[in-house]
């Protein structure tokens, strides 16, 4: 098998990548819970400046830039419809360019997907904000498609740029 | 610079020029941060001998080191030879550094060890003794918090905190064993001066529920009672919160809050007034070492300046050691899900910060005041709204008291004559 697996896993894989960003890119954040199983973690990681490439990242019990499931990912989305959401009114113009580089059945039902992060945030008249990353993503076989069991992003930034983060990637 | 026409806390007016200029700014470097005791981080983030981690005081990058002789040290992070970071790590292990450009070598206790072409190219005319790394003047632990200053002249850490460190020990050490420092530093840029958000934490519950309304709509904040404090200490520190601790609502937080309750009921055995400040809510030790201590979580925040319009955020988040291994988890995550630079909360500051820094570009803009009236003339000794000896004067639960008395402080050491240090 190659490193995206077969031609029609591959197909599958990425229609799924395409139907999120569409959801996410179009701010339709109350479909795009629903594409998670009911307790899935969606991890972000701090990158930090090591000596090695072993001691970049942090560990699952040390602090992290999110880590959620789904009820909190739902407090996020709830929050950001509010009135007084400052940070989304205006709301952002946002662009997902999602590469997936690695995909791999795991057993029967589960894949796992390795995919290339760009994400381009663009508010109000000139804030702009690039995050590139890598998102380790477990899968399952839900309704003729996929759910994310499990997402663990990893930002390159050690120092991010933004002012604050409001997105999902 | 005549100080005293643009900062004006008795009259309760700060210009917006110290927000925004080049030449204020610069002379903060030196009067404030080169003065100042600023904090560095926690113990544990040394935890063996050659540990080291990287951070700053001001604008300086520094290391600090776990050596073999004299325990913590804290250093410039730069070569003395042409000023090459010796250290470009977050943190680790190393008994010694080398930088980079020449090779220069230096031991983690700052010795100067190793010159490339000492005997050649130095004739070892080179005095080794006089080019160690610049060292702090002074490093002082409180509560396993490392902070230091660049002053020789500067009073005892204790001294410096004043009645502040009577609060503080309300934070750091009032459980078993103290407290800890979770593993990993929230780290990231705000296109904001560093005392937009010094003086936030300082003494701005009156924001809590307009930036952050949006939190309260969906119930993960109730709506702030509007029962509370606002003390200043004096020395610019100062801290607020409202009565019962801040930042209740939502199922979330019952668990760590009946923590607390039970924390509290073991120290009110010693019947001390001071006890009533737990959690303490949110604060400044000046300058810029911020942190919040509510019914949820307990961070610490630094406030990097990078440029007069640029900060860097830190956060660090601290339990007691006593508290049980799921319930950190659950504050580890509530604290995520509230602050640092994704958090339901921290989010907005950052939105208004940002917008309004850039809002200050123009010559109008930064001609007038900020205004800082509330509560002016309305505060009353602590011992008397709380009992005992406790220090300081408090203001209501939304009163600028606390940012009076830190422009205050701040305007003192701006104008104060420069002695050179060391």
């Amino acid at each position: 098998m190659s490193a995206l697996g077969s031609a029609e896993l591959f197909f599958r894989v990425r229609s799924f990548i395409a139907r999120e960003t569409r959801l996410l890119q179009e701010g339709r954040f109350e479909e795009w819970l629903q594409l998670f199983t009911p307790d899935a973690r969606y991890w972000m990681p701090i990158a930090t400046v090591a000596e090695t490439r072993a001691g970049v990242e942090s560990g699952p019990s040390d602090l992290a830039l999110f880590d959620e499931n789904v009820e909190t990912l739902t407090l996020r989305v709830r929050r950001l419809r509010s009135r007084t959401a400052w940070t989304e009114i205006p709301p952002s113009r946002l662009r997902y360019f999602v590469d997936p580089y690695s995909v791999e059945p795991v057993d029967a039902g589960r894949v796992k997907v390795m995919s290339n992060l760009l994400v381009r945030q663009c508010r109000l008249h000139r804030e702009d904000n690039l995050f590139t990353g890598y998102r380790e993503d477990l899968w399952q076989e839900a309704d003729g498609g996929y759910a994310i069991a499990e997402r663990r992003v990893v930002l390159d930034e050690a120092v991010i740029q933004a002012k604050n983060m409001t997105l999902f990637v | 610079m005549n100080y005293k026409s643009i900062v004006r806390p008795e009259a309760g007016l700060v210009s917006r020029a110290i927000f925004v200029d080049p030449e204020i700014y610069e002379n903060e470097l030196r009067s404030v941060f080169g003065r100042c005791w600023l904090y560095l981080g926690h113990e544990s983030q040394l935890p063996e001998t050659d540990s080291f981690f990287t951070t700053f005081m001001g604008a300086d990058s520094v290391v600090v080191t776990r050596a073999q002789e004299g325990g913590v040290r804290a250093f410039l992070n730069s070569c003395t030879h042409r000023g090459m970071k010796v250290c470009r790590t977050d943190r680790g292990k190393a008994p010694h550094f080398t930088c980079p450009y020449h090779g220069w070598c230096f031991k983690n206790d700052g010795t100067l060890i190793g010159v490339p072409g000492m005997r050649e190219a130095y004739y070892n005319e080179l005095d080794r003794s006089k080019w160690g790394l610049r060292e702090v003047a002074k490093l002082e632990i409180f509560r396993g918090l490392i902070f230091a200053t660049w002053n020789a002249q500067a009073p005892p850490l204790r001294d410096y905190l004043g009645g502040m460190a009577t609060y503080l020990e309300r934070m750091l050490n009032r459980s078993e064993g103290g407290i800890e420092m979770v593993a990993g530093i929230q780290k990231w840029d705000i296109p904001v001066n560093w005392k937009m958000i010094a003086e936030n934490f300082l003494g701005d519950s009156y924001h809590v529920p307009t930036a952050h309304g949006s939190v309260v709509d969906i119930g993960y904040r109730r709506r702030p009672k509007l029962k509370g404090y606002q003390i200043s200490v004096g020395g610019g520190h100062g801290f607020g919160s409202e009565l019962g601790g801040m930042g209740g609502g939502g199922a979330t937080s019952e668990e760590y809050d009946k923590f607390l309750a039970q924390v509290r009921d073991n120290m009110g055995r010693n019947n001390d007034p001071a006890d009533q400040f737990i959690p303490l809510g949110h604060g400044t030790v000046f300058p810029n070492f911020s942190f919040l201590d509510n019914v949820k979580f307990r961070l610490v925040r630094m406030s990097h300046p990078r440029s007069p319009t640029l900060t860097e955020c830190h956060t660090m988040l601290f339990v007691d050691k006593a508290l049980p291994a799921d319930l950190r988890d659950k504050v580890r995550r509530d604290f995520i899900l509230s602050f640092g630079p994704s958090g339901m909360f921290e989010v907005e500051d950052g939105e208004i910060w940002s917008e309004l820094s850039d809002g200050l570009r123009g010559h109008m803009a930064r001609s007038l005041d900020f205004n800082y009236q509330m509560g002016l003339g309305h505060d009353k000794p602590v011992s008397e709204e709380f009992g005992g000896n406790l220090p300081g004067r408090a203001g209501w639960y939304w009163s600028e008291l606390n940012h009076r008395d830190f422009y205050r402080q701040w305007r003192e050491l701006m104008e104060a004559p420069d002695e050179r240090p060391r």
